[in-house]
């Protein structure tokens, strides 16, 4: 692509309008612009600049930020509420369309102070299809509807990449630049190679921070753990517990249907037994007559536990008959003669314990006296026999005359109850008269039988509900249990699963990027080397001295050393000139513009060709330098615009290839530059 | 002196537990005919008495044991029935003296402590036999006056001359 034409309209020195012509010839490809330092070459480069990208590059005079890309003379001349713009407007040619750009801002005065504020800025292209004469015009700001905001800074990126505009667009103060920053060369290379989406693919994946521990792949590893075994069992456990409640939350289900079966049956049988509004009364009687029996029984309950406990205490009662056997019994023995009055126990007990008798004679042990003590002491009891006997025979006597109140009692509960339970056996009659009745008029007795079989049925499946319940309870308990294990697992191994897939991927993707990029940067780098390597060798007047980029991006240059023994040693070349730190980026330049135009017709690349605006200063070279450096340049562009001093301009001997040459003047006792064409 | 009865649990074996069993169902006053097992205890030798009636003890399975708590609140009225059984058993051929001596002064010598008791264990099961026909075996007849049978025969034995 070409630059056709350059207009500045009060852009930074140039006053009014100016306008540039480029040369598009195929044999005079430069355009050449001759003018002093400070005389405004460099913000030419700025204009492009400024046009393409919006944006500035620092010089020495003047820091980013405090540019001002309005006029001084013009800004002067402002009132407090007058607005002037800065334009700028390029045509390019590409292909077969004509590219119209143009940047334009507006700027109002902070008056009374010399400074500009700009107001707004409206950038927008005109595409102009050469064949068919049909115009487009793109707003960068986006058109009414919003859409194609954006599309002017895009075409210019396809046209005028911006990563390569430090190359084609190079600037004067740069060319002192040691360190062509090894980033912007890799970018720049990169862009050419056309690859960039895959290397950040590769970069993204596994290449991120230190041996890529913030790729993806690393990341996706580091989230790996947890075990198999244990989720699977617990899992398997858990999945049991619940196909159990399930089955039971079946059951109930289907009990209660049935429940619900019976009741409804149970609801109809007692509808038509309920149906018929005469037998209401009788349905009544039945009822009543069933609560009598129900408290009937209750008191016949109570008596018979009366009786009950009477007839615990019915041994007194049978043992009273015996009393009289007693009576005749002990009528005929004489029990006083056992009895020596008041004589007891312990007065034996006295007596042989004195060893003295009342009479008074001794009682020795073992003697017949002491013996028939004993014998004695055996007969007489604590009591006397008689009281004893006597005591016995007044309670039998007590035993007898209570016996006849037990069976009194006895006998008056059971007539109460015989009482109760005959009036029962009545009302029962009752009861199933008064049913057979009922039963008669509408033949009820088979629906009282399958009434009272659906009653049962239904407490069986309610059984079986209250059954179900407690077991669900009881599993979803331990399903909780469960759960929360496997959710301390779980995540681990679903995740891991899904984690190891996703690495799997990602290694892939990463493998054939990989080798895709490193094929084209294999190539790439030895096709830079060798453009490198060819052009220094052109350009510079060094036979011992070469450039080379390094893997790392680096442009190094070196010199062979002769050894002692005739053998060469490679050395870097360190302390540089000032014109070797040119030539070094010179050559750069040179080389990586020839390989963006070499690889123009490779498809896998989207660099387009591009021309040159070189701000150089030329005078840093020796003559020499100068003359071989220019007969690249038309080689390496299909189109050459040149910034140069005077002076320089001589020992270049590009006359011959200059389609266009200008000169920049400042004009005397002004502050403002004019471009005044030449040829 | 010196020898206590009643103070030792009683255990009722064999087919007299099983009667034991018809008889009597703890905590169940409306499935029984006493109220407590040493109630039974008490009436039942004193029925063996007076109808007479002794049985040995028979080994088969079931058993029963009267409490020692129970007989020791009824101590006295055992007492009684002991002594009575003392003075009206005929199965030795002790003169009344004797029986008076062996019911008032008691036994003198392990032996009759262990007689003693025998005698009065054989009428109680004799008379939880009695019991038995009298309360479950019994059927009612036209005489009775009760129609439920544990009634009627609870009233029907306090008519029973039992000899």
């Amino acid at each position: 692509m070409n630059f056709t034409q350059l207009k500045m309209k009060n852009f930074m020195r140039y006053k009014g309008t100016n306008v540039l012509n480029f040369s598009c010839d195929q044999e005079k490809k430069v355009t050449v612009v001759l003018g002093d330092n400070t005389s405004g070459k460099t913000t030419i480069a700025q204009a492009f600049r400024w046009a393409l990208y919006g944006v500035l590059i620092e010089t020495k005079y003047d820091l980013k930020n405090e540019i001002s890309i309005l006029n001084n003379e013009i800004l002067g001349e402002m009132g407090p509420n007058d607005y002037r713009e800065v334009v700028v407007e390029i045509e390019m040619e590409h292909e077969d369309k004509k590219y119209n750009l143009l940047r334009k801002a507006n700027f109002s005065r902070k008056y009374p102070k010399y400074i500009a504020k700009q107001e707004y800025e409206k950038l927008t292209m005109r595409i102009k299809e050469k064949d068919s004469g049909v115009t487009t015009l793109f707003d960068n700001a986006g058109d009414d509807n919003g859409k194609n905001k954006g599309k002017v800074d895009d075409i210019i990126n396809e046209l005028l990449p911006i990563n390569l505009s430090r190359y084609f667009l190079f600037d004067g103060e740069r060319w002192n630049e040691d360190k062509n920053k090894r980033n912007d060369i890799k970018e720049s290379v990169y862009t050419i190679m056309g690859v960039s989406p895959i290397r950040l693919m590769k970069l993204h994946l596994n290449e991120l921070g230190t041996y890529g521990k913030n790729g993806v792949i690393k990341q996706l590893r580091r989230r790996i753990t947890g075990s198999g075994d244990d989720y699977n069992n617990l899992n398997d456990s858990l999945q049991n517990l619940l196909s159990k409640i399930d089955d039971s939350e079946k059951k109930i289900v289907e009990a209660s249907k049935n429940k619900l079966y019976y009741e409804q049956k149970i609801a109809d049988s007692e509808d038509i037994l309920n149906a018929n509004k005469t037998i209401e009364l009788d349905q009544q009687k039945v009822k009543s007559l069933e609560k009598d029996i129900e408290n009937s029984e209750k008191y016949m309950k109570s008596y018979y536990a009366d009786i009950v406990t009477s007839f615990s205490k019915s041994y007194i009662f049978f043992a009273a008959p015996l009393l009289e056997e007693v009576i005749s019994l002990l009528k005929n023995v004489e029990l006083d003669g056992k009895d020596i009055p008041d004589i007891t126990n312990d007065t034996i007990a006295y007596i042989i314990n004195n060893g003295i008798c009342i009479c008074g004679h001794k009682v020795i042990k073992d003697s017949y006296e002491y013996d028939t003590l004993m014998k004695l002491k055996q007969v007489i009891p604590p009591m006397a026999i008689g009281t004893l006997v006597g005591n016995y025979q007044k309670e039998l006597k007590r035993w007898h005359s209570s016996s006849s109140e037990i069976y009194k009692v006895i006998k008056d509960k059971a007539d109460l109850y015989q009482g109760e339970k005959f009036s029962n056996e009545d009302n029962e009659n009752e009861i199933e008269k008064i049913n057979k009745r009922i039963d008669g008029k509408i033949n009820f007795q088979q629906e009282r039988l399958k009434m009272q079989s659906n009653k049962k049925n239904k407490q069986i499946e309610e059984d079986k509900i209250r059954k179900e319940e407690n077991n669900i309870e009881d599993y979803k308990r331990k399903a909780k249990q469960l759960e929360e294990e496997i959710s301390r697992l779980q995540d681990k191994s679903a995740k891991n699963a899904q984690i190891e897939r996703n690495i799997l991927i990602a290694e892939k993707v990463y493998e054939a990027s990989s080798r895709i990029y490193k094929k084209n940067e294999t190539t790439i780098l030895n096709e830079l080397n060798n453009i490198i390597n060819n052009n220094f060798k052109v350009m510079f007047n060094e036979k011992d001295k070469y450039a080379r980029l390094e893997d790392n991006y680096d442009i190094k240059l070196y010199y062979n050393k002769i050894n002692e023994d005739d053998t060469y040693s490679e050395m870097e070349a360190h302390g540089l000139s000032e014109g070797e730190k040119i030539a070094k980026n010179f050559v750069f330049i040179v080389s990586i513009m020839e390989l963006a135009n070499l690889k123009k017709s490779d498809s896998e690349c989207i660099a387009q060709t591009l021309p040159l605006v070189l701000d150089g200063p030329f005078s840093k070279l020796s003559s020499v330098n100068i003359e071989l450096i220019s007969q690249v340049l038309p080689k390496t562009a299909d189109q050459v615009i040149l910034f140069m001093l005077d002076k320089d301009w001589e020992h270049s001997k590009l006359e011959k290839y200059t389609g266009a040459k200008y000169i920049v003047a400042k004009e005397k006792e002004q502050n403002y530059s004019k471009i005044e064409k030449i040829y | 002196m010196g020898f206590e009865y009643f103070h030792k649990e009683v255990q009722i074996t064999g087919k007299h537990s099983r009667y034991v069993d018809e008889m009597w169902e703890q905590n169940q006053i409306q499935n029984s005919f006493f109220k407590r097992l040493v109630d039974l205890y008490t009436i039942a030798p004193v029925i063996g008495l007076r109808a007479r009636r002794r049985s040995v003890a028979d080994y088969s399975d079931g058993k029963r044991t009267v409490p020692v708590t129970q007989m020791l609140e009824l101590e006295k009225d055992l007492e009684i029935i002991m002594q009575t059984i003392l003075l009206l058993d005929d199965t030795t051929t002790l003169s009344v003296e004797q029986k008076i001596d062996r019911a008032f002064i008691g036994p003198t010598t392990e032996e009759e402590f262990k007689a003693n008791v025998n005698l009065f264990n054989d009428y109680l099961r004799g008379g939880i036999e009695v019991l038995y026909e009298c309360l479950i075996e019994r059927e009612l007849t036209i005489s009775d006056d009760y129609t439920d049978q544990r009634i009627g025969n609870m009233v029907a034995i306090f008519d029973n001359p039992l000899v």
